[in-house]
């Protein structure tokens, strides 16, 4: 009996280590080494360099564009502000169009928006009072900011995106229409023609992927990064 | 949205085409016949066997085939264990760990290492920040592999139990789980990976990126080798992601199409065991008996989760903004779901990972509508059958079939009998047995968590929610999915412990009876079908089949669902919020 168990554990552990070999070594580096020649920019990330070979972010990877100042220690960071409510919230830089909130943490669980390097969402319930009032503050914020207006200056409803987490913290794009509710803001902060502007956003708009998988979007990175560039000029 | 439902229908449908052809190279790849890939794959499966000293026709008995189950697992639990533990101890670290994490602390180590042995990747900790390149790769991949090849095996064997006409043994498990492995797992993964990395999930062995974005702000990116681990992860119905946000992040999941194409992966394997299973017992129309069953439940749950998150939060009704489907937006709940895969798809997802036992999310199921939420909760709580995980799925739902003979049998006056063989008291019992292990586990540990402290501070909202919080740790860690109501924080001593337990009972408790009823149903002679027999190949008793399983689901967690999401959605529509 004893032996029989003994030369079981023996199979067992040689059968787990030939999985871990086959599986956990070799097919890990050949598919690296495969996906290296034959798609290196996406398997590298899809970064997206400037003209001078800068690395300022990757396609897939949503940034936040609120204004920045200095630390104490010189590095450029997000300003921060308090709202009605005594909640810190991050200022947004009105030039740019803006991703949608994002709940991400530092190394020591302070805020810090649109950090890659720890994904998560707010995991907030739908009958949490948090999410409620974290929700109209943002979206009175926003209408503060001429964002969502009708003609009459009036506000319109917001777009559930632009007042919503993803579940990273870094959602890459907004719909089409959370795109739109933005131009008079950009326009405005830029001097540019909201006519032009809008131009530029349809022409961001991505369908969905073969006709039907997922949703319409607006990549918001490479939207700001076309009327950095003079596109609505 | 039209455009939308149209594609979680071909995403269904496309399974569906794949999984009969799947299913018959399963069948031919368990019986040891020749396919396809044996040119190439027949001579490294016996350096396999040569290597670990099995012989390919050396069969074994039920108790013989669980023995090799658990020692495989346990040695595989420990093998994890060390390797998470002491991650910042083994050489080449600037290569494999370039963050410099340290390593993992002991209890959340035991945690991961039972979680990814046991299909469940139920994840205390976040990848990004947590585990090395190495650890990422070779300790939990691996697990991802045999985990998926142990359900895989496990299925089969229950099969042979049903199909054999009178043995003893039902099959050798190193035999099925290298057969699982070589010719079904690793040739789908290797595709399966370049149609990730294709579209933008990242593979490679990079440190993080400091990116300088618009603002000038620096922005660091997590890198690392992530397509490999992705298929595996949905494929074999493993779930744990690279990163904490798992498939929503674009790394994981870049667009649409990767979404569409991991939804396929999870169900792919399970939709097709139920044509391996028809084929090798000789009738496919019992395998596709089953399958209807499945199906329709899946596509019910779709159904519900894309109304309930369509129809948005009412609680954001007076909060100034529009949740109304429009031709620029997709509308609907979007708090922890990303643009790019919007409602409809979203929600598919949320029914297919609970429907098997992945544990993949693309969205936050914490944020979830109540009655969206109530979805993964009631999925994972049938048992996760819908169409199940790999194998797992499979050997669950035909726990159900013999009861649902059972009652055909009651009701008809006669002995029961599935596949020509005789279901007694003893068969009966043991079907019976399997499935009480579910709300024995579910039930007894929320019931203790609520009661005491270290329980009661785990969940992050408060209310019903927080309740449903702790309901979906153990349904989850017993269904061993891994979804999360991620709100909860599980890294702590109570909770790892208490759903390690989970984890275990839900795989190994529940397989005891299982192999004990194939090495029973193994022994037995097969005989005719008479008239009275009730044919098991049939709508009829597809309806039948959906009747027990939601019976069985619904009675037995209708009152804790109550108090969680149910409760909750009349609150919400009431105003009271917490």
């Amino acid at each position: 009996m004893l032996r029989k168990l003994l030369r079981e554990l023996w199979v067992g552990t040689r059968i787990t280590l030939a999985v871990t070999v086959v599986c956990g070594i070799a097919y890990p580096l050949v598919m690296t080494g495969v996906s290296q020649v034959a798609f290196n920019h996406q398997a590298n990330g899809s970064l997206v360099t400037d003209s001078k070979g800068n690395i300022i972010g990757s396609s897939l990877i949503g940034q936040c564009y609120y204004k920045t100042t200095t630390d104490k220690s010189g590095n450029v960071v997000y300003q921060t502000s308090k709202d009605d409510q005594g909640n810190t919230i991050f200022v947004i830089d009105t030039r740019y169009f803006q991703s949608r909130p994002s709940f991400t943490v530092d190394a020591n669980g302070k805020p810090l928006p649109c950090n890659a390097a720890n994904s998560t969402g707010s995991n907030l319930a739908p009958s949490s009072k948090i999410l409620v009032s974290r929700v109209t503050g943002y979206t009175d914020y926003l209408h503060s900011l001429g964002v969502a207006k009708n003609l009459d200056g009036s506000n319109a409803p917001m777009p559930v995106d632009l007042v919503t987490g993803d579940f990273t913290g870094f959602d890459p794009d907004i719909s089409e229409a959370g795109a739109l509710a933005q131009v008079a803001m950009v326009a405005s902060a830029r001097h540019l023609d909201p006519v032009k502007l809008r131009q530029v956003v349809e022409a961001h708009v991505e369908g969905r992927d073969l006709g039907i998988f997922g949703s319409p979007h607006v990549n918001v990175l490479s939207l700001n990064m076309a009327i950095d560039a003079g596109a609505a000029s | 949205m039209l455009w939308e439902i149209i594609g979680v229908v071909v995403t269904f449908a496309a399974v569906v085409l794949c999984a009969r052809p799947l299913g018959k190279y399963m069948a031919k790849v368990f019986s040891g016949e020749r396919t396809l890939l044996s040119r190439v794959l027949h001579p490294v499966e016996r350096g396999v066997y040569r290597l670990i000293g099995v012989k390919e026709d050396d069969e074994q008995t039920w108790v013989r085939y669980l023995a090799a189950t658990l020692v495989v697992t346990v040695v595989s639990i420990l093998v994890t264990f060390l390797l998470l533990r002491f991650q910042d101890r083994l050489p080449f670290q600037s290569v494999i760990n370039p963050q410099g994490f340290p390593g993992v602390a002991p209890d959340l180590a035991m945690n991961t290492s039972i979680s990814f042995a046991t299909n469940t990747n139920w994840q205390n900790y976040a990848g990004e920040a947590t585990m090395s390149y190495f650890s990422q790769m070779v300790a939990l991949v691996m697990h991802n592999f045999l985990s998926a090849a142990t359900g895989l095996a496990l299925a089969i064997a229950l099969i042979r139990g049903l199909a054999r006409r009178s043995g003893k043994t039902l099959g050798s498990f190193y035999v099925d789980v290298t057969r699982g492995i070589l010719y079904v797992l690793l040739p789908i993964a290797v595709i399966g990976t370049l149609v990730y990395v294709s579209q933008g999930a990242i593979q490679n062995f990079s440190g993080y990126t400091q990116a300088h974005t618009l603002t000038g702000v620096t922005q660091t990116i997590a890198q690392g080798p992530v397509a490999s681990q992705e298929i595996i992860k949905d494929l074999g119905n493993n779930g744990g992601g690279f990163f904490n946000a798992n498939s929503a992040h674009p790394y994981e999941n870049p667009n649409g199409f990767t979404n569409a194409f991991t939804i396929f992966s999870l169900l792919l394997i399970s939709i097709s065991l139920t044509f391996t299973f028809g084929r090798m017992v000789g009738n496919i129309k019992q395998g596709m008996a089953v399958l209807a069953a499945m199906g329709v439940i899946l596509a019910g749950m779709t159904g519900i989760a894309i109304y309930a998150e369509q129809a948005g939060n009412p609680a954001l009704n007076g909060a100034g903004v529009t949740q109304v489907a429009s031709a620029s937006q997709s509308g609907g709940n979007m708090e922890g779901k990303s643009v790019r895969f919007g409602i409809p798809q979203s929600s598919q997802f949320v029914a297919s990972t609970t429907g098997t036992s992945t544990g993949s999310v693309d969205a936050s199921h914490d944020s979830l509508t109540a009655l969206g939420g109530l979805v993964p909760l009631l999925s994972m709580e049938l048992g996760e059958i819908t169409p199940g995980g790999i194998g797992a799925g499979l050997y669950g739902m035909l726990m159900f079939v013999i009861l649902g003979v059972f009652i055909a049998g009651l009701m008809v006056g006669r002995t029961p009998e599935y596949l020509g063989k005789k279901i007694d008291a003893r068969e009966v019992k043991l079907a019976a047995l399997a499935i009480l292990i579910l709300p024995l586990s579910i039930l007894g540990f929320t019931a203790l968590s609520v009661l005491v402290t270290p329980g009661q501070v785990g969940p992050l909202n408060s209310g019903p929610h927080g309740f449903s919080e702790i309901l979906y740790a153990f349904s989850s860690a017993t269904g061993n999915n891994g979804s999360a109501f991620a709100g909860l924080t599980g890294n702590t001593l109570y909770y790892n412990t208490t759903l390690e337990l989970a984890m275990w009972m839900g795989r190994y408790l529940f397989l005891i009876p299982i192999l004990a009823l194939a090495g029973s149903m193994v022994k037995k002679k097969v005989i005719p079908a008479s008239a009275g027999t009730f044919p098991t190949d049939t709508p009829l008793f597809s309806l039948l089949l959906i009747g027990v399983v939601l019976v069985i689901g619904a009675l037995t967690f209708f009152p804790a669902l109550t108090l969680g999401p149910i409760l909750e959605h009349l609150q919400i529509v009431a105003g009271h919020l917490h």
